[in-house]
């Protein structure tokens, strides 16, 4: 084995971190030595650098480390490069798992935080495993399973600091990730911690070395693999939720570093563990100089988590592109459920809409408790655009997920992973931000005009790639995440303002007018009836390339087509009432788990499912805590995520069940 | 004849409204005093308090009583819910004669105008001095709630008060008051410190107080900052205005007690006085920064 090599991420991270230390120390060479030997502080400066300086140094050093084990842990465990703590959910889940504890026991919160983070982490990284299956971790599948859990989880994190604004403006700083430190005591709480369960990572090299060989073959030596695999991952959830805990949210990291290692020369798990960890902290550190650099120059600090996801998104998308995935020529692997749509599903579905409607339209809350009344005048004049926006919204979502699902070949796709949503809500807080006034102010143009322009970069961006399913997934993916990370920036302000934004993030029909509902609804109508006159090319184009080309299909033009379809409609949702992207996903798969499994059947019933969650989940969001409201993307996200995690497992246990009756 | 048309004349200009105010949008006419308002903000329900007149609706008034604290909520206003999203319905049931928004954009403020005659301003804007925004906002109000006196005599008060606490501070401080910052804790590692077009610093200005952390003007008055950026109050005062909440994990590292304000013993706390509020929390604000400055003198 060649030495050099492995030795560059090593170097690297040491120039990066003296590099750091040469930049942001207020004092010479000489007197920091002296400070590092012993000699007692005497201005400001001097504590500066050894009580700010140097602690965010080293943590930024073991935070990037651990956070780029982890990712080569999660990598190697499921051998699936794309892996990491944050496309695995479990970063997303410590973080909610935080807001919670806060948000109820503040005290309790911050004295066991590893453990609040590691429950997290386990139950968002369980829930990631129950969507995608152990199988499905190897693939784009975990990736996907890992957007939508990211996004429910992000969704109710989100409500909970809504509620209660101004207690929580500290933690837009902390979602970003930041690594500023007024003192060791951080970095030395971290330190062991991390440090222990990186000693146990190393550890487990042999089952790594044993895991290369394939499951099959490290059973075939008399290993139960399942404890051990067991453990690899709580090592892995571990120091994700340390690090999480200590910094806040740092994404990308873990993604990037062990690809880093791996370009490196780093091959054997040892050293590919090892080499992940220094190009981690080098990343870390790199991008930390970039946020304190960026900081003295603006007005408002820039949280280092954002910076991380400025450098690392690019680079992402860069490392994407080049990994043209062989999967390209599967096909759309649908979801189990009966073979067609039952007389009774479609009564079901039925009654369904029917009391989604009685209940948004005639129960309320009022001054005397809940009533039931059909509304009147200006009362009925507030909800109609609500209900029809909602419904409209819905429907153009859920019609948006079946074509993509079936243009990714992937029932785990969800509009969001295209970054529509992420493209609208930069350009509104952008203009925000330059023109000095409210997010509301900006209006659904500019929305439009953001969504466009991602779009656009997308489709360039897969152009040379044939607009290959699996490249547009990770193009999208990665582009969504760049801007939310600029997002983020605007958002880790804390002003008023990062409330209205995390408001419209929450995706609501508040300030649907009537002109806007009955235009969604047109749009989600017409749409629909297109798709469904055109229902052959979506069967088509689930099935394959090369069977599509046979049977005549302009493959490439048709994707680009469908494309352009998910992508307007989500974006023209998003332009009126913020993203509600979960319902793209939830409503095409369960359709298909009730029956639907024709391209037509699962148009109309992914359509009809859609909008009845939505208007469900408006009112749920109008009336659950009354007067106070919440976003119907965000009830949207717990209704339809709650079910749709029912409807896997159930799945799962009756497949289980199948599988040990043979 | 003439009788009649005078009479007529009087007739007219009732009917053409008892009472004109500028918001906006322009002028807006009432044909009487409204006695039920609702109010969309915390700044607009302080702007009504102070004046003495007690909206029927305010938005989330729990964490008001927390972080607005004065004037006091009185028992008996309805919650409408949310500063960014009131509840429509629950307005529209308050049944109230006039509705108060600050920096609605016009979309809401047309549906609000189904329920009730509608007064929205421009309160928050990186284009405008926040502070005398605040004060015209304070005086129309007081004239569409007939109070146009009580508001004049408010104002002169408040100058005079200014005047007394700058001048008691400078005696305190002997003739010249330390230059001061004023911020609010956010975590361990962070901090707001407020800056131009911030009703803190407007305060600090009042009391002929020099700003220590000059920020660019912006929309809210405040910048975001890393701890060590107080270091550059070198010898002056830090002020930081409570609730702390994650904030009071600073007081305990050790770059806090190494910051030259704190070292010398220049560091105070208030008590929550809401830095996005009325015209009056001017004042509330010189009151709370003079009560914390004084002990620093001796």
């Amino acid at each position: 084995m060649t030495w050099t090599r492995p030795i560059a991420p090593v170097a690297l991270a040491l120039a990066v971190a003296l590099m750091h230390l040469w930049l942001g120390a207020t004092v010479d060479a000489a007197r920091l030595f002296d400070l590092l030997t012993g000699a007692a502080p005497e201005t400001f400066d001097d504590i500066r650098v050894t009580q700010s300086v140097l602690p965010r140094i080293a943590m930024g050093l073991i935070v990037g480390a651990a956070l780029g084990l982890a990712g080569s842990l999660f990598q190697q465990l499921t051998g699936n490069r794309l892996a990491s703590p944050l496309t695995l959910g479990a970063s997303s889940g410590a973080w909610l798992a935080m807001v919670i504890a806060t948000f109820l026991a503040p005290a309790f919160a911050a004295s066991s935080r590893e453990w609040i983070s590691l429950a997290g982490a386990t139950g968002a990284f369980g829930l990631v495993v129950a969507i995608a299956g152990l199988r499905g971790l190897m693939g784009l599948k975990a990736v996907l399973a890992g957007m939508a859990v990211n996004l429910l989880l992000g969704a109710v994190a989100g409500a909970i600091v809504l509620m209660q604004s101004p207690y929580f403006g500290h933690l837009f700083v902390w979602g970003a990730g930041d690594l500023g430190q007024s003192g060791w005591g951080a970095t030395l709480w971290a330190a062991p911690r991390l440090g222990l369960a990186a000693a146990g990572a190393f550890c487990c090299v042999r089952i790594l070395t044993l895991l290369r060989s394939g499951a099959g073959g490290a059973e075939a030596r008399g290993l139960a693999l399942t404890p051990w695999l067991t453990m690899i991952a709580a090592l892995a959830l571990f120091l994700t939720a340390v690090s999480v805990a200590t910094v806040g949210m740092i994404g990308f990291i873990g993604l990037l570093a062990p690809t880093v290692a791996r370009s490196c020369g780093a091959r054997r798990p040892a050293s590919e563990l090892a080499a992940s960890a220094f190009c981690g902290a080098a990343l870390l550190s790199a991008a930390d100089m970039i946020a304190v650099g960026a900081s003295v120059t603006l007005r408002d600090m820039v949280p280092t988590g954002a910076a991380a996801a400025l450098a690392g998104a690019p680079a992402l998308v860069l490392l994407m592109r080049r990994r043209l995935g062989a999967a390209d020529h599967a096909q759309l692997d649908m979801p189990e459920g009966p073979a067609g749509l039952r007389l009774r599903t479609l009564t079901g579905l039925g009654l369904l809409m029917a009391a989604a409607l009685l209940l948004a339209i005639c129960v309320g809350q009022g001054d005397a408790g809940w009533r039931l009344a059909w509304p009147e005048g200006v009362t009925w004049s507030f909800r109609w655009p609500r209900i029809l926006g909602a419904a409209g919204a819905g429907g153009a979502m859920a019609l948006s997920g079946v074509v993509l699902q079936r243009v990714i070949r992937n029932p785990l796709a969800s509009p969001y992973i295209l970054g529509m949503s992420s493209g609208a809500t930069f350009a509104l807080v952008l203009t925000a931000l330059v023109s000095g006034t409210s997010i509301y102010a900006a209006g659904a143009p500019i929305a439009l005009l953001g969504s466009g322009i991602v779009l656009a970069i997308l489709l360039l961006l897969v152009r040379r790639h044939a607009n290959a399913p699996m490249i547009v997934a990770l193009v999208g993916i990665s582009l969504g995440a760049l801007l939310d990370a600029l997002v983020k920036i605007a958002l880790a302000a804390g002003t008023a303002d990062s409330f209205a934004i995390l408001g419209w993030l929450g995706g609501s029909t508040y300030r649907v007018s009537g002109n806007a509902a009955l235009t969604l609804m047109m749009l989600a109508l017409v749409a629909t009836a297109a798709t469904f006159v055109a229902r052959r090319w979506l069967t088509l184009i689930a099935s394959g390339d090369a069977v599509a080309a046979a049977r005549g299909l302009a493959v490439v033009r048709i994707r680009t087509a469908c494309l352009c379809l998910a992508a307007s409609l989500a974006a023209g949702v998003t332009a009126m009432m913020g993203p509600v992207a979960f319902v793209g996903l939830v409503a095409p798969h369960a359709a298909t788990m009730l029956g639907a499994r024709t391209a037509g059947a699962q148009v109309l019933s992914a359509v009809w499912l859609g909008a009845a969650l939505m208007i469900l989940s408006d009112w749920l969001g109008r009336t659950l805590i009354y007067p106070m409201q919440l976003p119907a993307g965000t009830i949207a996200a717990c209704v339809g995520g709650t079910y749709f995690i029912l409807l896997l497992v159930r799945q799962r246990t009756r497949r289980n069940g199948r599988m040990s009756g043979l | 004849m003439i009788r009649m048309l005078a009479l007529a004349f009087v007739l007219l200009a009732n009917a053409a409204g008892a009472l004109t105010i500028e918001d906006r949008r322009g002028p807006q006419e009432f044909a009487s005093i409204p006695e039920r308002i609702v109010v969309l903000d915390w700044a607009l329900a302080e702007q009504v308090l102070d004046l003495g007149v007690v909206p029927v609706g305010a938005p989330e008034l729990d964490l008001y009583r927390d972080w607005v604290a004065q004037p006091e909520m009185p028992d008996g206003v309805e919650d409408v819910g949310l500063r960014t999203e009131p509840n429509l319905e629950r307005i529209a049931a308050l049944n109230p004669d006039v509705i108060i928004a600050s920096d609605a954009p016009p979309e809401d403020v047309a549906r609000l105008e189904r329920i009730a005659p509608v007064v929205v301003f421009d309160a928050w804007s990186a284009d405008h001095d926040n502070v005398a925004a605040s004060e015209g906002i304070f005086l129309e109000i007081a004239s569409l709630t007939d109070r146009t006196e009580t508001a004049e005599a408010m104002i002169d008060a408040m100058e005079g008060e200014l005047q007394e606490l700058r001048t008691w501070l400078g005696e305190a401080f002997g003739g010249s008051i330390p230059e001061t910052a004023v911020i609010r804790l956010n975590d361990g590692a962070s901090v707001w410190i407020y800056g131009a077009n911030s009703i803190p610093v407007a305060a600090l200005e009042a009391l002929g107080i020099e700003n220590a952390l000059p920020q660019p003007p912006s929309r809210w008055g405040v910048a975001q900052k890393q701890v060590d950026a107080l270091a550059a109050v070198e010898n002056g005062a830090l002020i930081a205005i409570r609730p702390h909440m994650a904030g009071d994990a600073l007081f305990e590292t050790p770059l806090w007690r190494f910051l030259p304000a704190v070292q010398q013993g220049m560091f105070a706390e208030t008590d929550p006085v809401w830095s996005y509020g009325g015209y009056m929390s001017l004042l509330r604000h010189a009151r709370a920064f003079h009560d914390a400055l004084l002990p620093l003198s001796e």
